[in-house]
C-alpha cells in the first residue's frame, strides 16, 4: 500500500489509535496502580480535548464552559452511584444522557450570542454550574465535593478502569473522527472560514453550530463519567472555567487546526504538568508563558510545525527533481 | 428599617467598586474591540500593591492608593507593549486565550511573592457616619465619592477632550485616525493602561475593606464581566447603571433571598447575552 497523504488521512488516524490502544492495554499489568491513575487521567483528557476541538478548532467556537460537561457527567456517576443508589448502567447511562440533555439546552442559549459574547455566555454557565455546586451540600458534597463510587467488582481496580477507559476513549475518538470528516464536519469547517459565505449558500448556521455543540457537550460528558469511574471523586472546580481552559490549552499546544494536534496536545499537556509538578509547585506559571508564546508565535500548535516541516521537506524535494 | 438602609449602603458601596473594574473593562473593549480576561489579574495586582505599599512599607492609604494605580497602570502598558501589541486584527479566539495566559501567569507570580495566607490592610477610616440616624462605614462612603468622581472625569475626557475624540474615533474607524496622523498603537498602550489602573484602583481601593488573597481575581473578574457587558461593551454609563442595579440586587438578595445571592450575577449574565448580546446599552457588532 502506498502512504500518500490521502491514504493517510482516510485511514491510518485510527489505525494508529487502536494500536496505541491495544500496547496501552497489553502493559497495564507491568505499571504500577499510581501510574495507572495518571494514565488513565491522559487517556480521558484526550476525549475532552478532542471533543472541545470539534468546537474551537472545527467550528470556531471558543467555549468557556466545556467543564460544565465534564464536571456534571462525574457528578452524575457520584451522585447516582451514592446519593441516589441506583445500579450501576442506570448511572452509566444517566450521566452520558444528562451532559448531552444540558448541552442541548446550554447550546440553545449560547449560541445566540456570537464570538467574545458566545465566549462570555458559556464562561457564565461554567460559574453558574460551579457556584451551585458548592450551594447545594446534600447533593454534591459543597466545596469538598464527593469521593468514592460504588463501581461493580470488574471495575474496581485502577486497572481495569483504566483499560475501559482506553477502549471508551478509543471508540470516541474515532466516532469524532468521522464526524470531522463527514459532510457535516465539512460544513462547521465552511462555517468557521467564513459564516456570513456559508450563510449566503444557504446552510443554516445556527443549527449546525447547535448540533456541534451537543456532540461536543455529550462526549465531553463520557470524558466527565470516565473522571469519575477512574479517580473516584466529583469536587467543584471540576466545573469551573479554569477546567474548561484545560481542553483549549490542550488543543492550542497541539494545533487545534488539525484532528490529530488536541490528541498529542492533552499528551503533551498532561504529562507535562505530571513532570512540571514533581520539579515545582508553579506549572502554572510556565504552562501560562508556554500558551503566550504559543498563542502569539505558533497559533497552530504542534501540527501546524509538523505540517509546515513537511512542507519544507517536500519543496526541497521537487526542487531537486527539477532539472 | 436600620437594616434595609445599611444593606441598601452596602449594596451602592459595592456598586462603586464593580463600576470601577467594570469601566476599565468597558473602556478597553470600547475601543480596541479586546476583551481582557487577565483584568481581573490587574484588580488582584492592585490590592496586593496597595498591601505592600500601606501595611509593609508603611505609606499613608490615602497617599498608597495613587501608587499602587501607578503600578498597576506600569504593569499594564508593559502588557499591552510586550503581549497585546501583537494580537491586534488577529481573530478574537486569539486575544482571548493570550489574556487568559496571563491570568495563569499573574496568578501564579502573585502566590509566589505573596503566597497563600490571606493579607489584610489596616481601614483608615474605621468609623461610621450618622445619616439621617443611620451610621454608615466612612470609608464605603469615600468608595462611593471616588466612583463618582472617576465616572464623572472619564465622562469628561471622553466628550471633552482630545484624548477622548480619538478613543471614540479608534473604536469607530482606526484607519481613519491612522490616516489622519494619529498613532493608533500608542492610543491603545494609554487605553490599555488606564483601563488596568481603573482595575488597579477597584483593587486598591477594595483592600481596606475586605481580605487580599489568592483567587480574588477571578471572583471580580466575573462579576466586571457582568456590569461591563450587560452595560453594553464600550457604555461607560451603561457600566455604572448596571454596576448601581447589581450592587443593590446583591444587597436585597442577600436580605430577602440569600439562596439566589451568589448565582444571580450569571443568570442575569446569561439572561442578557441570550437576549440582548450587546447589552442594554451597548451597540450590536457590524
Amino acid at each position: 500500500m502506498k502512504l500518500d497523504k490521502r491514504t493517510l488521512d482516510l485511514g491510518l488516524l485510527p489505525v494508529i489509535l487502536v494500536a496505541v490502544g491495544v500496547v496501552l492495554v497489553l502493559i497495564t499489568p507491568l505499571v504500577k496502580a499510581n501510574v495507572v491513575l495518571t494514565l488513565q487521567l491522559g487517556t480521558l483528557y484526550v476525549l475532552f480535548a478532542v471533543a472541545t476541538n470539534l468546537l474551537l478548532g472545527q467550528t470556531g467556537l471558543l467555549s468557556f464552559g466545556q467543564a460544565v460537561f465534564f464536571g456534571v457527567g462525574a457528578y452524575t456517576v457520584t451522585i447516582g452511584s451514592t446519593v441516589a443508589g441506583w445500579p450501576f448502567w442506570l448511572t452509566v447511562i444517566a450521566a452520558i444522557a444528562i451532559p448531552g440533555i444540558l448541552s442541548a439546552l446550554i447550546g440553545a442559549l449560547s449560541l445566540r450570542a456570537r464570538k467574545f459574547y458566545f465566549g462570555l455566555i458559556t464562561l457564565a454557565f461554567s460559574q453558574l454550574f460551579f457556584t451551585l455546586s458548592r450551594q447545594f451540600y446534600d447533593l454534591t458534597g459543597g466545596d469538598t465535593g464527593m469521593f468514592g463510587v460504588d463501581l461493580p467488582k470488574w471495575l474496581v481496580r485502577p486497572a481495569d478502569s483504566f483499560r475501559l477507559t482506553v477502549v471508551v476513549v478509543i471508540v470516541c475518538v474515532i466516532a469524532l473522527w468521522f464526524v470531522t470528516r463527514s459532510p457535516f464536519g465539512q460544513t462547521l469547517r465552511a462555517i468557521k472560514e467564513n459564516r456570513q459565505r456559508a450563510q449566503a449558500l444557504g446552510i443554516d448556521v445556527y443549527r449546525h453550530e447547535w448540533i456541534a455543540f451537543v456532540i461536543a457537550g455529550s462526549f465531553t460528558g463520557v470524558a466527565g463519567l470516565l473522571f469519575a469511574i477512574g479517580q473516584q471523586a466529583a469536587y467543584p472546580t471540576l466545573l469551573d472555567w479554569q477546567t474548561s481552559g484545560i481542553p483549549l490549552f490542550m488543543a492550542l499546544i497541539g494545533g487545534m487546526n488539525s484532528f490529530w494536534g488536541p490528541i498529542v496536545g492533552a499528551v503533551v499537556f498532561h504529562f507535562g504538568r505530571q513532570g512540571l509538578v514533581t520539579y515545582t509547585s508553579h506549572w502554572q506559571l510556565f504552562f501560562g508563558l508556554l500558551i503566550l508564546v504559543v498563542v502569539l508565535f505558533a497559533p497552530n500548535g504542534i501540527a501546524g510545525a509538523v505540517e509546515s516541516i513537511r512542507r519544507r521537506i517536500a519543496k526541497r524535494r521537487f526542487l531537486k527533481e527539477k532539472p | 428599617m436600620t437594616a434595609v438602609a445599611t444593606s441598601l449602603f452596602t449594596g451602592i458601596s459595592t456598586a462603586a467598586l464593580l463600576f470601577l473594574v467594570g469601566s476599565g473593562m468597558t473602556l478597553i473593549f470600547g475601543a480596541m474591540r479586546v476583551i481582557n480576561v487577565a483584568h481581573g489579574s490587574l484588580y488582584m495586582l492592585g490590592a496586593y500593591l496597595l498591601y505592600e505599599l500601606s501595611s509593609t512599607l508603611g505609606v499613608p492609604v490615602g497617599v498608597a492608593i495613587p501608587l499602587a494605580v501607578g503600578g498597576v497602570f506600569i504593569v499594564s502598558v508593559v502588557i499591552e507593549r510586550g503581549v497585546m501589541r501583537f494580537t491586534y486584527g488577529k481573530e478574537h479566539l486569539i486575544q482571548l486565550l493570550a489574556t487568559y495566559a496571563l491570568v495563569l501567569v499573574i496568578a501564579d507570580l502573585a502566590l509566589i511573592i505573596w503566597g497563600t495566607t490571606s493579607r489584610s490592610v489596616q481601614n483608615p477610616l474605621p468609623g461610621s457616619l450618622d445619616v439621617l440616624g443611620v451610621p454608615l462605614p466612612a470609608y464605603r462612603m469615600v468608595v462611593i465619592a471616588v466612583a463618582v468622581v472617576v465616572g464623572l472625569a472619564l465622562w469628561l475626557v471622553l466628550t471633552r477632550t482630545r484624548l477622548g475624540w480619538m478613543i471614540r474615533g479608534s473604536s469607530e474607524n482606526p484607519a481613519t485616525l491612522e490616516a489622519m496622523g494619529y498613532s493608533v498603537s500608542k492610543l491603545n498602550m494609554v487605553i490599555f493602561g488606564i483601563g488596568g489602573a481603573l482595575a488597579g484602583l477597584g483593587g486598591a481601593i477594595y483592600a481596606p475593606m475586605g481580605s487580599v488573597a489568592p483567587g480574588i481575581d477571578n471572583a471580580i473578574l466575573i462579576d466586571a464581566f457582568v456590569v461591563a457587558v450587560v452595560g453594553g461593551l464600550g457604555s461607560i454609563y451603561g457600566a455604572a447603571i448596571v454596576a448601581l442595579l447589581i450592587g443593590v440586587l446583591q444587597g436585597v438578595t442577600l436580605l430577602v433571598l440569600p439562596e439566589l445571592h451568589s448565582s444571580l450575577v450569571f443568570i442575569i449574565m446569561i439572561v442578557t447575552l441570550a437576549i440582548r448580546p450587546w447589552g442594554l446599552f451597548g451597540r450590536p457588532e457590524r
